[in-house]
């Protein structure tokens, strides 16, 4: 008995050790110093909310696929998170003529697959954009964000020019989005096995892929280092990273918390002050560069008239909004642009939240009753159409709130066939030319109030092409100006980028056009 | 004696009448005292009762309209908890309206949505069931297989395409669930009709010079009367369900409060305010347990026969 009895002690203390040791193994794994360099081996797991469309850099136009994309591609210029340009694949550049730049190539780099990349590769890369119908018989939806550019040429082996139709003033600005894909690979390969086995010059290059389940990269050890301006320059900290979706908000944050993914999108800010007091997670935020407001169909009844316009503006309390749904991490807007952006006209004030004054301006319209109303919105929306239905009710609009997959809603607004969306339009340059020019100019792609102004569609012709950025700066105040008085939208608000990370996550912040850059993110 | 027992052919209607109403007493009285003695189905009977009182007096009972409230009280606590009032006893929703008052108006939606798209389907099943199997023929063999057409989709998948095509809203709700969910009923009725139509009773009946009509509806309808009734009390849950998932997945009714849309709308609310979905989601427990405990008891007393094909 009693030998039995020492046996199971030693049993236990065994097990128990066992369980410790499993504990303390698992989750992000140990760094590991491969012949005294600072070499690590784990993995960094971040939780996003959407899937992703493609692989492939030429072929989407989405803020989420890009972010996925930009860690295994590298562009010839990059973004800090200050919003600043700093050179990537380019060593410097320079404009010869508002109409030509000249871009010259950093030397001694390769793709993952030991390709060099050099000026062909470039003029590849913006040929196959610009090109009509280039990518296995579709124009890449990427075209358009690269405004007036014609072509790009090789000059020589590390050098290439970029010819304009005409001068573009955002053109710098426009081109962190557009990443430099390998010129042999592709065209021996074709386009499809590219967009499905991507091969870049970034620093991690793909193993496997689902773009709606997880995708994982690992790190890629010839990595030239990246941009010289971004600390620290070097091949990643990070052995592995897995880019998981995770479209449940609650499986999100549990899953930060329990240390199982590293970093997450899109924390709700009803979750901030709990995520707050979790001592393994640090909440992040900055400035977000996304804008949400209300259009209103100006071509069909009753929006056709601006005091009803105007009643709305008045009808809606977007500072409450702000305070109450999204717990004060954003600000309500004054017109169509962000404070921090480009020309912002500070001349402007919010319309601001007076029910009497909107009162009045529908009886004034003929609208004393009111009137019946179908608010649209895509479902990450719903809550703040909900929300502006419930105000709207208050001054006599009879107001409800319809749910719609995008790609249905989205050309029905373009046609005018709806009266009312809560919308969001992000504009990662914060420059206004990627804003007013699809919401305001007559046709816009973005035009859902169907607004239609010739002075508006004036101004913005001529700013497109002006390189004095003061002169620049004055057309676009005046838009704004015109669309303030016309009240085309309910001026809307801007968010916040709340995106959280485990207590041990270094060397990474949220960045305002909202993409996760893993090349330096470590762990402790 | 003779005199007690001869009718006056004036009078004989009104005897009829008389003689029928007492069977009908009779078994109103027998299944009365079936549903009592049986637990599970009289618990269920109370239940859904009491919910049929709530959705009739939702504007009485109810402290606050389904859509009032303000952003104020978002995420509010409910009654018993910390930063709870009294004044919301389940506390608010993600903008602040009152969610017991949503609640107590939800029943009504549950409960139209199941009496409705019921009603419709057991109209249209005894229709087309009794026709097509009394008949046969080219009827028969043109809805029967239509009928098995519907039934080759999964419900819920046939319900999201429909709705999808034709858009949220109530009236397209019923119609995506009637579509295909008369189907079951026309294939009960039907299969009874064939068995029923060569008992001695029919036969007799058709000898006697009855017309087709009277024969289907006054002979053979009460006959299977009561299998329809335990299938249209179970299918009630089923169509409750359906709407509630249509409803979560933002497919079914959107502007007024449904069960399903609110039990969505918390789900983002999961981690620090559980009570916007798990209300509404108890609520809909109990009204769909409640139904489906009638249903089986109500299978019990009237249709025994039933059992074994579970």
């Amino acid at each position: 008995m009693k030998i039995k009895k020492s046996v199971f002690i030693v049993l236990v203390v065994v097990l128990f050790s066992l369980l410790l040791a499993g504990c303390g193994g698992g989750g992000e794994g140990e760094k590991q110093s491969a012949d005294g360099e600072q070499q690590t081996d784990y993995t960094l797991v971040v939780g996003m909310k959407n899937s992703i469309l493609t692989l492939d850099p030429a072929m989407h136009r989405d803020r989420e696929t890009e972010t996925v994309i930009r860690n295994m591609f590298d562009g010839l210029v990059t973004r800090t998170t200050d919003m600043e340009i700093v050179p990537e694949l380019a060593e410097s550049w320079e404009a010869t003529s508002p109409t030509e730049w000249i871009f010259k190539i950093r030397e001694g780099v390769t793709f993952h697959n030991g390709e060099k990349l050099d000026a062909e590769d470039v003029a590849f890369t913006f040929s196959r954009i610009l090109t009509e119908e280039a990518i296995d018989g579709q124009t890449s939806p990427r075209k358009g964000l690269l405004g007036t550019v014609e072509a790009v040429e090789k000059v020589d082996d590390y050098t290439v020019k970029f010819i304009l139709s005409e001068p573009w003033p955002v053109f710098l600005k426009m081109l962190p989005h557009q990443q430099i894909v390998p010129k042999d690979y592709i065209t021996e390969k074709g386009d499809q096995y590219f967009a499905e086995n991507p091969v870049g010059a970034g620093p991690f290059k793909f193993v496997s892929g689902d773009l709606s389940g997880e995708i994982i990269m690992e790190r890629f050890e010839e990595y030239y280092g990246g941009s010289p301006e971004i600390e620290p320059v070097g091949p990643a900290p990070a052995s592995q990273v897995v880019f998981k979706i995770m479209p449940e908000t609650s499986s999100r944050i549990a899953s930060l918390q329990r240390g199982e993914a590293h970093i997450i999108q899109e924390v709700p800010s009803h979750m901030i002050s709990q995520l707050e007091s979790d001592q393994n997670v640090q909440v992040k935020r900055c400035i977000g560069t996304t804008v949400h407001f209300i259009a209103m169909n100006t071509t069909k009844e009753p929006f056709d008239d601006v005091k009803v316009r105007k009643a709305m503006n008045y009808a809606v309390d977007m500072e409450k909004i702000v305070e109450a749904i999204l717990g004060g991490n954003g600000q309500a807007l004054a017109g169509p642009l962000l404070p921090e952006a480009f020309a912002h006209n500070d001349q402007l004030n919010p319309y601001g939240y007076d029910a009497e004054k909107a009162e009045q301006l529908l009886a004034e319209a003929g609208y004393e009753d009111g009137f019946p109303l179908i608010i649209d919105c895509k479902e990450s929306l719903k809550e703040i159409a909900d929300a502006v239905a419930s105000q709207l009710r208050k001054v006599g609009v009879d107001a409800s709130v319809r749910v719609w997959d995008w790609g249905v809603l989205g050309p029905k607004l373009l046609n005018g066939e709806r009266s009312m969306v809560v919308e969001d339009w992000g504009n990662s340059t914060l420059d206004p030319y990627g804003i007013l020019n699809p919401q305001f100019l007559t046709g816009g792609r973005g035009n859902y109030a169907c607004y239609s102004n010739q002075e508006v569609d004036r101004l913005l012709k001529e700013a497109e092409s002006i390189v004095d950025q003061e002169e620049r700066a004055e057309k676009y105040k005046q838009v704004q100006q015109i669309v303030y008085d016309d009240a085309a939208w309910v001026f809307g608000y801007g968010t916040d980028v709340i995106e959280a990370c485990t207590a041990g996550v270094q060397n990474w912040e949220p960045s305002p056009d909202s993409r996760i850059n893993l090349h330096d993110v470590a762990i402790e | 004696m003779k005199g007690a027992l001869q009718i006056e052919p004036r009078n004989r209607h009104s005897y009829y009448l008389m003689l029928r109403l007492k069977l009908w007493w009779n078994a109103w009285k027998e299944f009365g005292s079936k549903l009592v003695r049986h637990p599970t189905a009289l618990f269920g009977a109370v239940v859904i009762m009491i919910f049929i009182l709530m959705a009739i007096f939702a504007p009485y009972l109810a402290p606050y309209g389904p859509d009032e409230g303000t952003l104020d009280n978002r995420l509010l606590a409910p009654a018993w908890m910390e930063g709870g009032t009294s004044a919301h006893i389940f506390g608010g929703d993600e903008l602040g309206r009152d969610l017991l008052s949503r609640i107590i108006y939800g029943i009504r939606i549950s409960l139209l949505v199941g009496f409705v798209t019921v009603g419709i389907s057991v109209t249209l099943g005894i229709l087309f069931g009794v026709i097509a199997g009394y008949y046969r023929g080219w009827f028969d063999n043109i809805v029967s297989r239509f009928g098995d057409l519907l039934l080759a989709f999964p419900f819920l998948i046939f319900a999201i395409g429909m709705m999808a095509a034709t858009g949220p809203g109530f009236g397209n709700l019923v119609f995506a669930l009637t579509f295909k969910g008369w189907v079951e009923f026309f294939r009960l009725v039907r299969g009874e009709m064939l068995s029923e139509k060569t008992k001695e009773y029919v036969e007799a009946a058709k000898i006697t010079g009855q017309r087709n009509f009277a024969i289907m509806v006054s002979e053979v309808l009460p006959n299977i009367i009561h299998s329809v009734i335990v299938l249209a009390t179970l299918r009630m849950g089923f169509m409750i369900i359906m709407e509630a998932s249509l409803s979560y997945l933002g497919l079914g009714i959107q502007d007024q409060a449904a069960w399903g849309s609110m039990i969505k709308a918390g789900k983002d609310y999961m981690m620090n305010a559980w009570w916007i979905s798990t209300f509404p989601g108890l609520f809909l427990l109990t009204l769909v347990l409640a139904i489906n405990m009638l249903g089986e008891g109500l299978r019990d007393i009237l249709d025994p026969r039933l059992r074994t094909d579970q």
